[in-house]
């Protein structure tokens, strides 16, 4: 279907949803802008300090989840043959992706 | 992005938002292989009823592109026509961002780039991707995105979008999930108050406070305009007779509270209940005063958390390598995919064609993480080992018998243990090993 043609279909459909979705999370982004500006900011009044429990956790966190090693495996319905080849599947996922 | 960063950036985001988006849109035929990459929490658009699991009736997010690239890129159609209209929103985001890193906004060349609207969505019963420009106005690519299976094909609404939803603890009801910033930042709030407040103390009892000053000493106007180390310098009419050489009075000083300490422990020990990510966590008691038996039942606890915490990162990545596995059905076509394998300290290289890593049945994908394992693994070798007197003792020699002391041999875990040099295949074994690749050309074997 030519491009204007579906843009005139999907144009009051894509304004609704997005509204919709928008609508709905768009106190929540705002706040999530303040704690992004609260925490980050590093220019704290001279004299203070922050105790920076969210930093500390947020390595922990990483120092949990990125330093388990995670793999990936593929099995088939295909039987002895799909056996086979869900092994290079594994292979492929493991080195070349 | 790599997929260490990828993974990365998913944590990142899940501690500041509850949530990651990522998603497999692009196929590098080159290389032939997916091309996927990790959304901005703060740009995407998500169905309100989705709050677990990356099951959606649409999906959105608002992208910054450079025209060039835009106009270079396959799909892409009536590039001319973008205006320099900017989305607000990203603007918004790009300016808390500079102003929180402390960083002065980059002017974005306003020809150079455009920003565009990606917006997955259904339509007469098939699942489409959509990319909009002009503040959604302009639509600029419009692919079906095509079914796959024999289900898909027979119901294209069960085609899944290319994008997978991350949330370390999803929340009831919302599109966002639970951040390490819900759980900690009030209680990092309320100690940051109590440790400056010790902090203005200490300062105090170092320099000393306020001081005041008899004014029978008649000290002068400017030596009293200036501050004493600590504070500042008062002057008091002192008419109690008392001599002039005690005329210089510090401020009493209070010793500091060990109230303070105690609730600044007490608020610590909260986080870390909200987080289950504590020194436990790594087998560390701060306190001198739990018991052995106190400490295990915590850090059980606690690992029973981090284990769901964990699940649910890995259930984002199962999703992710369906997408992923699901690009390479649709995009490999015909040509090699070269991979170098690094196996027992040596590397070599291997090419594959579609038929032979893509399977035509149904393809499940699983996730194992190597910590959960090697602790499944553990428990398991310890119950070999229980029964290892009872079974070998009736076992006769043959098949049965290798294949379990080769089990007992793998779940030792030990590094370059090769489990078949000790025991080696019987007659019955090496035949079953000789038919395999028959079987796998589906040639009846005698």
């Amino acid at each position: 279907m030519n491009i204007k043609k579906l843009e005139e279909k999907l144009r009051p459909k894509v304004t609704e949803e997005y509204d919709r979705g928008f609508n709905h999370i768009r106190p929540e982004r705002e706040r999530k802008r303040d704690i992004m500006a609260k925490v980050l900011r590093t220019d704290l009044p001279e004299g203070q300090v922050r105790v920076n429990l969210l930093w500390r956790n947020i390595q922990l966190e990483l120092a949990l989840f990125l330093t388990d090693e995670i793999g990936v495996k593929f099995l088939s319905s295909d039987g002895l043959l799909g056996e086979e080849i869900m092994k290079n599947a594994d292979l492929v996922a493991k080195y070349g992706a | 992005m790599g997929l260490r960063d990828q993974r990365e950036t998913i944590v990142n985001h899940n501690a500041l938002y509850g949530l990651s988006a990522t998603v497999i849109d692009a196929w590098d035929d080159q290389e032939k292989q997916p091309i996927g990459d990790v959304l901005d929490p703060l740009a995407i658009i998500i169905d309100p009823n989705n709050y677990n699991n990356s099951k959606m009736a649409f999906f959105g997010v608002e992208r910054r592109m450079s025209r060039d690239l835009l106009e270079n890129t396959a799909g892409f159609e009536r590039v001319k026509e973008i205006g320099v209209a900017k989305s607000s929103e990203l603007e918004r985001n790009k300016r808390a961002s500079d102003d929180a890193n402390g960083l002065s906004p980059v002017l974005s060349d306003d020809e150079g780039y455009v920003d565009i609207y990606d917006h997955f969505t259904v339509y007469e019963g098939a699942k489409w991707l959509t990319t909009w420009a002009n503040n959604r106005q302009t639509l600029i690519r419009a692919i079906e995105i095509e079914p796959l299976t024999e289900a898909e094909k027979r119901k294209p609404t069960k085609v899944k979008f290319p994008i997978q939803l991350h949330r370390r603890k999803p929340k009831l009801g919302s599109a966002f999930g639970v951040s390490i910033a819900d759980e900690v930042l009030q209680y990092q709030d309320a100690i940051s108050v109590l440790t400056n407040l010790q902090l203005i103390q200490a300062r105090n009892l170092a320099l000393g406070a306020d001081v005041f000053v008899d004014d029978r000493l008649g000290i002068d106007t400017e030596t009293l305009s200036q501050k004493s180390p600590g504070g500042r310098i008062i002057p008091i009419t002192n008419d109690t007779g008392l001599p002039t050489q005690n005329g210089i009075y510090a401020q009493q000083m209070q010793a500091p509270s060990p109230f303070i300490d105690q609730m600044e422990v007490k608020l610590e020990n909260r986080a870390e209940g909200t987080t289950n990510v504590s020194q436990q966590s790594f087998g560390v008691s701060q306190s001198g005063t739990q018991t052995k038996a106190e400490i295990q039942t915590l850090q059980q606890n606690a690992n029973q958390i981090l284990i769901w915490i964990a699940n649910n990162y890995l259930q984002g990545q199962k999703e992710y390598w369906e997408a992923h596995y699901r690009s390479y059905c649709l995009n490999m076509g015909k040509g090699k995919k070269l991979i170098s394998i690094y196996q027992k300290g040596t590397t070599i290289a291997k090419s594959l064609s579609a038929e032979e890593f893509i399977a035509d049945g149904k393809v499940m994908v699983y996730i194992t993480s190597k910590s959960q394992d090697n602790i499944e693994n553990d428990k398991e070798f310890n119950k070999l080992l229980a029964l290892a007197d009872l079974y070998i003792q009736n076992m006769k020699p043959g098949y049965g018998l290798n294949d379990f002391l080769r089990m007992l041999g793998r779940k030792t875990n030990i590094r370059d243990f090769d489990e078949n040099r000790y025991i080696q295949q019987d007659v019955d074994e090496m035949e079953a090993s000789a038919n395999l690749p028959l079987l796998n050309k589906n040639i009846e074997v005698p």
